[in-house]
């Protein structure tokens, strides 16, 4: 049994016991990811007496990671006062997206009460975008000057950094005296090198993994995956370092990213992969069914157009769902793998005419073999009929060129998405299928009216 | 960040030609995924040519990103100085997954060669299953007794590491004298600590974070996500340390596990991600289409047992093609979406309210879209063809609901990967399952 879920029901016990002191010992006790994700149980009276009993510093990490609706919450009915001083304990890319959120009006007063240095900061961070790695970055970090050893740079590191905030300093920074980045060095490197040493000789060169804070969020993901980055520094157009980002901000990105492609794929909102919610579910699914659904009455007009071929081979019939099958298959499979690539394309070196090409050959011997393949068993099974001694034709004629137009459709319509700044992700789910039935359902019936009749 | 579009493999053959001193320099500006991604334009002996004027430090970071089939020529080729030099400094899990692919006798002629710590480390590893946490682990770690200062706790952390291959370190574990785990610190939290206080002061409960060393590496995958983890403790079932988890080997899982769901659900590999060669994306691809073949074939075999049906209502077959398109996807919406809700739930008995959600919307659309089906074929057709049209998707849509969300728990409680039921072998199951019942209600009503 899941040791928070047990812990929440005990929340709820002692909430209606009104036992305050057990309250805030289990809070003490519960990881503020868990307390988030259980806020959604307790009533919005509860959810305010629960927030008053937890320590400021926790309060902190629970308020950056609670829900938007949540967060708007609990920031409506504190004081300026009151919410400066927990939003100045918050993680600074958190603390940026929280002030976001605020009114203009009510966002000077909390400036005013978090003071004029940290107010500064928080309004630097809020200047990117939170798509960018400025917007994720932190700006919590150890910078030392390039020319300290490593005594001094340990001595600093324990000054400097205010308890709670020391779990995410696990690499130093050394910069020049312009204040541009020149190496990094870990914690472990620093404990084990020689006291006398200076930073400049025990860190390693970053000059290939610096990052520019307009750097699209997703492309730092690609970078730190690429490259097994556990760390980079962040730069400004001078180069001076401005932040890091580290690999628990990228994580998220990277699953995130995924889960869109997946979801797209099904025609589904990644949304349901963390929540039930029946309208949610509903209203971006009716739209993908809607989609097969137009699609399967297009293809059932055309074979309505020749139900005359139909009727005088019936057997025609019989091979509709392999076609349809095969060409959606392999419809989905490169557009699959052109959308993966287009999610990499900046940072691997394969350009775009090699993956049509690949694509494309691919796609070629898979439909020839394929075509055989039907020919034959299509010919084994109806051949002795006089009026279908050439129905091997159109069943291998069929299915190779649906395949070979499926493979084509693949590869261009995430492209063609991608061109008019529409996720390509979208063209490996229903869009694809459907598309490929209704092409392929006409291509296959012109070749049976022409060589049957 | 500058990125190199391209590797100039013509002029790193040149260089390696004219044996030129500027190879190394040359070959140390490229990362390490950039050259092996290389490796294959090379012939076998300019392979170990170029592994072998590798800097000895990269040597091994190199190493660890090629091809299994290019380890093995490289195992093969190289002195034995240079592969235990290799192989002493390589990940240690990613260095357990190679030694797992390796016959016995080669493994054990290798063993020999590397130190005995680092050959010790393998056979700890190989003891578990790949996928689990401890075949994700290193064995190689530091502990703490509770005793102790933190001014000793750093000593015996400065004294533990190995100067030539240094294994980054977030947290250490303290444990009791008889290895049992107790409680764990941040490096930076004990480097800032007073010196002189004991080690049980500062450390903290690490029991919502230690990790059996049987579970599955996609559920430590989600504790370390949930918990914002870098390290993480590995018990075995006597709650004793047995190894550390540390966020890069974490990052690696999550990749991987994404990208097979993914490639999965396409039907294809995730080796056909990353370009090869054109013959190896056909071979990985049409064992897939066989699936979606086979499939087809059976729904042939339907429709030509209902032949006489058709011959006589040629009409029926319009219907074919909507109610395999609209089958496929309901499945897949669901099966899609159970598969990430188990991969994602830490909670193993909560099936029942994964699967009610999901029946409950699909049987509601499966309903709606028999009715507009309904309507539709009106306008066209004999009122007794659109009641076996609607009634038919109806039907064929609940059904699929019902395997799209059952399928993945089913594979999920016999411990095979769910994902497999989101691509083609839902489609095509659901395809000739669909038809058989459509063709009966025609029969049934319209004949």
């Amino acid at each position: 049994m899941n040791l928070a879920k047990l812990l929440t029901q005990d929340l709820k016990y002692y909430l209606s016991k009104r036992d305050r002191r057990e309250l805030r010992y289990i809070l003490n006790e519960m990881e503020p990811v868990d307390i988030a994700l259980a806020w959604k149980e307790f009533s919005e009276h509860d959810r305010h007496i629960l927030f008053s009993l937890i320590k400021p510093q926790r309060q902190a990490s629970l308020l950056g990671r609670l829900e938007k609706e949540f967060q708007e919450e609990i920031t409506s009915y504190l004081s300026s006062s009151e919410l400066a001083e927990i939003i100045n304990l918050m993680a600074p890319d958190e603390r940026a997206d929280l002030l976001e959120g605020q009114k203009p009006g009510r966002l000077k007063d909390i400036f005013a009460a978090m003071g004029p240095e940290a107010a500064r900061d928080a309004k630097n961070l809020m200047l990117y975008a939170p798509d960018t790695a400025g917007g994720v970055m932190t700006t919590e970090y150890a910078g030392v000057n390039e020319d300290m050893t490593a005594r001094e740079t340990l001595l600093n590191l324990q000054g400097s950094i205010p308890k709670e905030r020391q779990r995410n300093i696990n690499a130093v920074y050394s910069v020049d005296n312009s204040g541009r980045v020149s190496g990094a060095c870990s914690i472990m490197n620093l404990i084990t090198a020689d006291p006398e040493e200076k930073i400049s000789d025990i860190s390693r060169d970053v000059k290939n993994i610096k990052i520019l804070a307009g750097t699209d969020i997703e492309e730092v993901a690609a970078l730190f995956t690429r490259y097994d980055m556990l760390s980079a520094p962040v730069i400004d157009k001078n180069e001076r370092l401005v932040g890091i980002i580290t690999i628990d901000d990228v994580i998220d990105v990277i699953r995130d990213e995924a889960e869109e492609d997946i979801a797209f794929m099904a025609g589904v909102n990644p949304e349901d992969f963390h929540r039930q919610k029946l309208s949610g579910k509903l209203k971006t699914r009716v739209p993908w069914l809607l989609l097969a659904w137009i699609g399967g009455i297009v293809a059932g007009g055309i074979i309505d157009a020749y139900e005359q071929t139909l009727e005088q081979a019936v057997a025609l019939a019989a091979f509709i769902p392999v076609i349809m099958h095969m060409g959606g298959t392999i419809g989905v499979q490169s557009s699959t793998v052109v959308v993966r690539w287009l999610a990499f394309k900046k940072i691997a070196p394969t350009g775009i005419l090699r993956i049509f090409l690949r694509e494309f050959s691919t796609g070629f011997i898979l439909s020839l073999i394929y075509a055989a393949l039907l020919a034959a068993v299509s010919h084994i099974r109806y051949g002795s009929f006089s009026e279908m001694s050439r129905l091997w034709l159109v069943t291998g004629g069929g299915i190779g060129a649906v395949m070979l137009l499926a493979a084509f459709t693949g590869v261009i319509l995430p492209l063609g998405f991608k061109k008019f700044s529409i996720d390509p992700a979208v063209a490996t789910g229903p869009i694809i299928t459907t598309a490929i039935d209704v092409l392929g359902l006409g291509v296959y019936f012109i070749l049976a009216t022409r060589i049957l009749l | 960040m500058k990125l190199r579009r391209r590797t100039p493999v013509k002029s790193i053959k040149r260089l390696l030609k004219s044996n030129s001193q500027e190879i190394e320099s040359a070959l140390d500006r490229l990362q390490a995924v950039d050259l092996a991604e290389i490796w294959h334009h090379f012939n076998t002996e300019e392979r170990v040519g170029l592994f072998e004027s590798i800097s000895r430090d990269f040597q091994s970071e190199v190493f660890e990103k090629l091809d299994l089939e290019y380890q093995k020529e490289l195992l093969d080729n190289l002195n034995t100085s240079q592969i235990s030099q290799t192989l002493n400094s390589m990940a240690p899990d990613d260095r357990a997954d190679l030694f797992a692919k390796l016959p016995e006798y080669k493994a054990e002629s290798l063993l020999s060669v590397m130190k005995r710590t680092e050959a010790r480390d393998v056979r700890d590893l190989l003891e578990y299953e790949e996928h689990t946490a401890g075949g994700k682990m290193t064995t190689d770690f530091v502990t703490l007794s509770p005793e102790m200062t933190a001014r000793e706790a750093l000593a015996k952390i400065q004294d533990s590491v190995d100067k030539e291959h240094q294994r980054n370190i977030y947290a250490v574990y303290s444990v009791d004298s008889s290895g049992h785990l107790l409680a764990g610190i941040l490096l930076q939290k004990l480097i800032a600590s007073d010196p002189d206080v004991k080690i049980k002061d500062i450390t903290r409960t690490v029991d919502r974070i230690k990790i059996n060393e049987k579970e599955d590496q996609e559920r430590v995958a989600n504790i370390f996500a949930h918990y914002d983890l870098l390290s993480a403790p590995v018990v075995d079932d006597d709650d004793k340390l047995v190894g550390v988890i540390t966020i890069d080997d974490i990052v690696d899982v999550i990749h991987e596990e994404l990208n097979e769901d993914i490639a999965i659900k396409a039907g294809t590999e995730v080796l056909d991600f990353e370009p090869k060669s054109i013959l190896k994306s056909v071979k990985t691809r049409w064992l897939w289409l066989m699936t979606s073949f086979a499939g087809g074939l059976a729904a042939a075999v339907i429709i030509g047992i209902f032949e006489g049906t058709l011959a006589e209502v040629a009409a029926l077959a319009v219907f074919i093609p909507i109610i395999m398109d609209m089958g496929g996807n309901v499945g897949v919406q669901s099966s899609t979406v159970v598969v990430r809700r188990l991969a994602l739930n830490r909670a193993e008995h909560n099936w029942h309210e994964i699967a009610s959600g999901e029946l409950l919307s699909g049987l509601l659309m499966s309903a709606g879209f028999g009715i507009l089906l309904w309507i539709a074929a009106n306008y066209r057709y004999t009122s007794s063809i659109a009641w076996a049209s609607g009634l038919g998707i109806a039907l064929a849509l609940a059904i699929s609901t019902v395997l799209g969300v059952f399928l993945p728990i089913f594979f999920h409680k016999h411990n095979i990967d769910p994902a497999i039921s989101t691509g083609p072998l839902i489609t095509t199951a659901i395809d000739v399952i669909g038809l058989g019942v459509y063709f009966l209600l025609a029969i049934w009503i319209v004949l």
